[in-house]
């Protein structure tokens, strides 16, 4: 209980990103939800548009991996 | 059943008129929109130059490169997306399950938590930001993505919208699976899940547009500029010159709008029953 407390705490404490830094927020986030659609796609296989769901369950995940490794690039210094 | 309108069966003035009437709301929609598409690919000196002209001689789509390569716009983006994405679904989620709750559970108190939930209502977010905002420093959430969040996933909307669809689903749906054998989840997934989802549909464009539109909140909860949604991003930038480049602005607001639109086309059909709140069969 007290290591599920922990991870969740270490993993909440990961939304925030500064400059050109793999944005760990945002892979949480997409892993999240594609695991959910990809989870909701195979439970309801009898219904309808469930194989559109687990395409978007996996661009989810495509979208992780984007955030993990985001562009670097100089950053404006107007911002 | 009320009786179908038949436009056909009207006299033709007054199709004539109905006609003239929503093309010109339709119009009056589409031109704001329209003008800062071409005023964004008008040179700068053209814009105050010759802000009459609507269609210039020499298009250009300088002010798009500009904004994107002077401004971490790509960031930005990924920003919304990001933020976008985790509050649609832990709303849909979330929602779902406390409006099945709230309209098909048997529980003491139910009408009570409902009343609470649509109470709120009248609460404006405004109102609740300072102490939030408050909250939000003990628990360790500012400049978090979960900060910005919590707001949007938390309004109850969602809640009552969810609830309502629900009251509309038969009971026997429900009596016939207990007695197939399914559990409290595995009704909620198999069966209640996939029945709303025209409700889904909309619960999901209307968070989909206060995410991605979201300003005051943002604004408030964040002070990095690694951290900024687009419209938070695109405020700060009309301030901080004295004189607003408008071509970049007009860019920027165009490409974000578009999500939006393209959200809105994909989903229309199961948005437009959605709100229409079309259930499954009375019981």
């Amino acid at each position: 209980m007290t290591a599920a407390v922990l991870v969740a705490a270490y993993l909440l404490s990961l939304g925030e990103q500064g400059h050109n830094e793999p944005i760990l927020g945002g892979v949480i986030t997409f892993t999240a939800v594609g695991l959910g659609l990809i989870w909701i796609s195979y439970v309801n296989r009898e219904f309808t548009g469930m194989s559109k769901v687990r395409i978007l369950g996996f661009m989810m995940l495509v979208m992780a991996v984007v955030s993990y490794l985001w562009p670097h690039r100089p950053w404006p210094t107007a911002v | 059943m009320a009786a179908r309108f038949n436009l056909e069966s009207l006299p033709s003035w007054r199709i004539v008129a109905i006609h003239v009437i929503l093309m010109t709301a339709a119009i009056l929609a589409i031109a704001p929109f329209v003008y800062a598409f071409l005023t964004s690919i008008k040179p700068s000196p053209e814009i105050l130059g010759a802000p009459l002209q609507p269609i210039t001689p020499n298009p250009t789509i300088e002010h798009y490169i500009t904004f994107w390569t002077e401004h971490p716009f790509d960031r930005w983006v990924l920003n919304s997306l990001i933020l976008t994405t985790g509050a649609v679904f832990a709303s849909l989620l979330l929602d779902s399950l406390a409006g099945f709750a709230l309209a098909k559970g048997e529980f003491r108190g139910r009408y009570g938590i409902f009343l609470l939930v649509i109470g709120t209502f009248i609460i404006p977010p405004q109102a609740i930001m300072v102490p939030l905002f408050v909250q939000m420093g003990w628990i360790g959430w500012q400049n978090t993505y979960w900060g910005i969040m919590i707001l949007i996933i938390s309004a109850p909307f969602g809640v009552f919208l969810m609830r309502q669809f629900y009251l509309s689903i038969s009971d026997s749906y429900l009596e016939a699976a207990r007695m197939a054998g399914a559990n409290t989840f595995q009704i909620y997934f198999k069966i209640i899940l996939p029945m709303g989802k025209s409700a889904l549909a909309a619960l999901a464009i209307f968070k989909f547009i206060f995410m991605w539109g979201a300003f005051l909140w943002p604004l408030i909860i964040v002070d990095s500029g690694a951290m900024f949604p687009i419209p938070v991003g695109l405020g700060l930038f009309e301030g901080q010159y004295g004189d607003t480049p408008w071509g970049q602005v007009l860019a920027a607001s165009l490409l974000t709008a578009a999500p939006v639109l393209v959200a809105y086309i994909l989903a229309q059909e199961a948005f437009m029953k959605g709100i229409a709140l079309q259930g499954g069969v009375k019981g």
